[in-house]
């Protein structure tokens, strides 16, 4: 969505309002930017020069390319490992959370069965459950089937994805004519064909923006595998980091052995665990604030 | 509550093979609603009834004792405390700082955009990369007090997160830096949405810039105001990975952080008293829905009024 406002009233007047916001926003600006700016240099630094110089000169590139070796060889690649878990586990939940929702969000939206309204209201309220509630629960849940430490101990709970099934039928409901879909009913299309051959190939921003809010939270997402996986071979890469974290003498004495980790290799670690979704993110920027303003005119 | 609309070209009712498809589209949907929420939800019911290791069948039924047991915790009655000024917290926090920087980017301004995207950064940022890089920033020797002691306000260095008197604050902090740019995208969406014509018309009867944002969006902007407080107070009562990375399992009890899903699993998972976590899953669902579902019953109904019932 285009966001020209041309013709809007300038808003503040004065030139000293315009400057007392200009200075608010700079510092608000600062306020993100600073702790950002700081991990990344951090990453070009040696320990010592982290804790000895100041805290905003770049180091050196070959700092970085210690910190790069030392983060790898941690574990013998155990971090090489975690991120393809955490790929493996996000992009599985994206393919079921899409199988799932979009074909539930389309029959909420533009079919009529008897139960649809229930089912909306159960999708509203799915949402407000605290995940975090449900997490022990279904542990136990996956233990009694013998899932647990398989990748579908977290991919399955991963796909469950109400906000996508809501997020389909905002947009089927108010971008697709129903007159479409009755015609091609009364052309003999029998209720998987309308979905398939007319509302599908129609659904494509929808698909993607399902996708991408699937995939940050997968990618994201801590407590879930935290609980559900026994071994570090299966860890993702945000568990993960927990292990480096641990063997890193500055958050606990007790690890400086052999295997210590130093900070700057840690900040690596979490600069490298953020790449992946920070793309995915500014390349979609664009339609996901379109998307999310569209979600809001519907009210 | 509208009725269908007017075109419908089967008024009949659907046959058994129309309904089957229905079933087919929706079923995967419904069937990851039943093993991913009834059926746990249920069982986290059951098991909460019990002294249970975890280990077969649990066998040791000890009735309401679980959930007298954690009313009665003094940790348990903290962790609750702690959800509690996060939610106040991120609230008074979060709230004003979001209008005011939504109002000013509410106008032309050069680098808007950019603007935009970098607040918004922060949001997709997991948890645990937050609470990593700033606990490294916020250590007794880190960046932070490092600044401080340079600029020669060495004396308002503090342990930002193992003094009990502050850490709370820090963590109101990092929610700040890691949630506003969410609430400034979303009130920024609202504010689209408000007709131009409205503070043109209040400029052009003499209102102020200010007379018109207090008069004109902020009550127009109430409704996205009120979604957004809903779901941030939801998120603080379920708060978990960043105080378990930052203030760890033990600390954070001590640090004056720890909360309700903190709580759970140290008594529970790492315990191994599985019986008892369950049963603090189970009073953790009631708190968060009980608390969700007065909001939406007493402050949000009229703006989900339209969005529940209305459309076809």
């Amino acid at each position: 969505m285009p966001t020209t406002r041309a013709g809007r009233p300038a808003g503040v007047t004065g030139r000293s309002g315009r400057a007392i916001g200009t200075a608010v926003v700079a510092i608000f600006v600062l306020f993100f930017l600073i702790p950002m700016a700081w991990l990344l240099l951090a990453t070009t630094k040696s320990a010592r020069g982290l804790t000895v110089g100041s805290p905003f000169t770049p180091g050196t590139l070959g700092d970085l390319g210690r910190n790069w070796e030392q983060l790898f060889a941690f574990q013998d690649g155990a971090v090489t490992l975690w991120v393809g878990n955490s790929a493996l586990y996000a992009a599985g939940a994206l393919v079921i959370t899409v199988i799932a929702s979009i074909p539930a969000g389309y029959a909420m939206a533009l079919t009529r069965f008897r139960f649809r309204r229930l089912l909306l209201v159960i999708t509203l309220i799915v949402m407000l459950i605290p995940n975090t509630a449900l997490v022990l629960p279904i542990f136990l849940e996956l233990n009694s089937v013998g899932l647990i430490g398989s990748p579908l101990s977290v991919i399955l709970p991963m796909s469950f994805f109400p906000f996508g099934v809501y997020l389909t039928y905002i947009y089927f409901s108010t971008s697709i004519p129903r007159d479409l879909l009755s015609a091609a009913r009364i052309d003999g299309c029998t209720e998987l064909q309308v979905f398939t051959r007319v509302a599908l190939p129609l659904a494509a921003p929808i698909v993607a923006l399902v996708a991408f809010f699937s995939f940050v939270q997968s990618w994201n997402n801590f407590f879930l595998p935290f609980v559900m996986l026994p071994s570090s071979d299966g860890y993702p890469i945000q568990v993960g980091l927990t292990s480096l974290l641990a063997s890193t003498p500055a958050f606990n004495p007790s690890s400086a052995g052999s295997e210590s980790v130093q900070l700057p290799t840690l900040a690596l670690a979490t600069v490298i665990s953020v790449l992946p979704v920070l793309i995915v993110f500014l390349f979609s920027q664009r339609f996901l604030v379109a998307g999310m303003t569209a979600g809001g005119t519907k009210e | 509550m509208r009725t269908s609309p007017p075109l419908r070209p089967r008024r009949r009712g659907i046959g058994w093979a129309q309904r089957l498809e229905i079933t087919a589209l929706s079923g995967p949907a419904i069937l990851m609603f039943l093993a991913f929420v009834i059926f746990p939800v249920v069982m986290a019911a059951y098991y909460g009834f019990y002294r249970w290791k975890g280990f077969g069948v649990p066998t040791n039924f000890v009735g309401l004792d679980n959930y007298v047991t954690i009313l009665q915790d003094k940790p348990f009655r903290e962790a609750l405390l702690h959800n509690g000024l996060i939610v106040v917290l991120s609230l008074v926090l979060q709230g004003p700082i979001a209008i005011g920087f939504a109002l000013l980017l509410n106008q032309r301004m050069r680098g808007q955009s950019v603007i935009r995207v970098l607040i918004f950064v922060p949001y997709v940022i997991a948890e645990v990369i937050v609470g990593t890089a700033f606990s490294l920033m916020l250590q007794t020797s880190g960046a932070v007090n490092g600044v401080l002691q340079s600029i020669g306000l060495g004396s308002l260095q503090q342990d930002w997160l193992s003094n009990r008197a502050i850490a709370i604050w820090t963590l109101g902090l990092i929610l700040t830096w890691k949630y506003v740019g969410f609430a400034v995208i979303l009130f920024l969406a609202g504010m689209q949405n408000i007709p131009e014509e409205l503070s043109d018309a209040a400029a052009m009867d003499g209102a102020s810039y200010w007379q018109t944002q207090r008069w004109i969006t902020l009550p127009l902007l109430m409704p996205t105001i009120r979604i957004w407080a809903f779901l941030s107070i939801i998120g603080a009562l379920q708060l978990f990975d960043l105080v378990y990375i930052i203030w760890g399992q033990y600390v954070s009890s001590t640090a004056g952080t720890s909360t309700m899903a903190t709580y759970m699993v140290t008594e529970g998972r790492n315990a191994g008293n599985y019986g008892y976590g369950n049963a603090v899953a189970v009073v953790l669902f009631i708190i968060s829905m009980t608390v969700a579902l007065a909001y939406q019953r007493f402050v949000l109904r009229r703006d989900t009024e339209g969005a529940l019932t209305g459309g076809r």
